[in-house]
């Protein structure tokens, strides 16, 4: 993919992303890695105003901002993850309702419903010191995983794609739904963690890329 | 039902479940009886907006085999099981909806109807057993909790079952069994922290609720 159809891609999502309650305007952030370079949505502009002409640009290996107004204060973040998940090519700041009650409860989310076993991980868990320990706290919680909650401010999901980081982003907020008000009903009942992490595995192996391959 | 006819149904309802958020991505399968042997099924791993009619396979309820190059849904077994229980039932549909797979995260059925969800739901919505998806156990499950006059089970850690004589009616079951478990949370909510009233509290309210208290 080159710089302008991520750019294109990230500025249409961003907007879907906003109508459906996942980014906050002023405070939502996604990114994108296209070969060398991070393209990430910037501090100071919010998301329902952003052009194509707005976008930051960082090199991936020196942390050089190269064009574009001021990267958002967590490029350093989307930098490191991008450093550690070499499969990861987008980033989705989470910051739906009830990700970020979850962020805030400050407990790791385990595996209520299938398809947060299958997109997110056995589970989700809590950074607690972000930012104050920086982004290393962050990955060591997001391992084997394509999420994490970070301490009140709601999650950051990982994928291959924009689509995918998407579809982890609602899969977290249904996840951390059942996880919160099924506490009302007298608690969920958990996924055993051998078969949260079988439906894992057979997910990425049998159904990433079927809606490539079964026409 | 003719094939034709029958593909142009299952095809319409799946944009119409996206348009409600009731299924989103490829979650979900949605079905159309075509005769006493066989029903049009959407196929495997596929987003609904990709689509095309023709694309809808045609399964056979006796031993799931199906016609075409096409791989059908992983969960034919489940509603083959329930044309085969249920004679007068002629759509399926199997969604991932918000507040259904909330309550089906703690494994519990929804008591208390009240008379409008009933005409709708029937008598009850039973929560069938946890199995892993596209078992046989989970087929048997889903056509147990179904049985007599319901029009809706729970799937225990994965979603609903929504079924009807007509494939608008399925579409509504879906909807009411939305609004019946949102209802139901926010009773359970009331109940268990004894809040007297007769308006339920928002999801908003309950989760501030949640971060103040125990848990
Ligand atoms: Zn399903």
């Amino acid at each position: 993919m080159d710089i302008q159809t991520a750019g294109q891609e990230l500025i249409a999502l961003s907007k879907r992303l906003l109508a459906q309650g996942i980014a906050h305007d002023w405070d939502g952030c996604l990114s994108a890695r296209v070969q060398n370079l991070l393209v990430i949505t910037p501090e100071d502009i919010p998301l329902s105003r952003l052009t194509p002409e707005d976008l930051s640009l960082v090199e991936l290996n020196t942390a050089t901002h190269t064009r574009g107004p001021r990267p958002d204060r967590r490029f350093a973040l989307h930098l490191a993850v991008y450093g550690k998940r070499k499969k990861f090519n987008a980033l989705i700041h989470a910051q739906s309702l009830s990700v970020v009650t979850a962020s805030k409860k400050g407990l790791t989310v385990p595996p209520l419903l299938d398809d947060m076993a299958q997109l997110v991980g056995v589970s989700a868990k809590v950074a607690r010191h972000w930012p104050h320990r920086g982004p290393g706290p962050v990955i060591s919680a997001m391992n084997g995983r394509n999420a994490v909650l970070l301490r009140n401010k709601g999650g950051l999901c990982g994928a291959g794609t924009f689509e995918d980081a998407h579809a982890v982003a609602q899969v977290l907020e249904k996840g951390c739904k059942a996880f919160i008000e099924s506490t009302f009903l007298g608690g969920g009942v958990r996924i055993n963690r051998v078969e949260a992490a079988l439906m894992r595995l057979v997910y990425r192996l049998a159904y990433s890329g079927q809606h490539l391959k079964n026409r | 039902m003719e094939l034709d006819e029958a593909r142009e149904a299952v095809y319409r309802a799946g944009l119409d479940l996206v348009k409600e958020g009731l299924v989103a991505r490829t979650w979900g399968n949605i079905s159309v009886r075509l005769d006493d042997y066989r029903f049009v099924i959407t196929p495997s791993g596929r987003t609904y907006e990709t689509l095309k009619p023709g694309e809808m396979v045609v399964v056979k309820m006796g031993d799931l085999s199906h016609e075409g190059t096409i791989k059908p849904s992983s969960e034919k077994g489940m509603h083959a099981a329930v044309y085969l229980g249920r004679p007068e039932i002629t759509a399926v549909v199997h969604t991932h909806q918000l507040f259904a797979s909330t309550v089906a995260a703690a494994r519990k059925g929804i008591k208390g109807l009240s008379k409008a969800h009933a005409r709708v739901l029937g008598s009850g919505v039973a929560c069938a057993a946890y199995a892993l998806p596209g078992s046989k156990k989970l087929k048997r499950a889903a056509a147990t909790a179904l049985e007599g006059d319901r029009r809706a089970a729970l799937l225990a850690n994965h979603g609903a079952l929504c079924i009807g004589e007509t494939m608008a009616e399925a579409f509504d079951v879906a909807k009411t069994l939305e609004a019946a478990c949102e209802c139901f949370i926010a009773q359970s909510f009331m109940e268990k922290y004894e809040i007297k009233g007769t308006d339920l509290p928002s999801t908003e309210q309950m989760h501030r609720f949640y971060l103040e208290k125990e848990i």
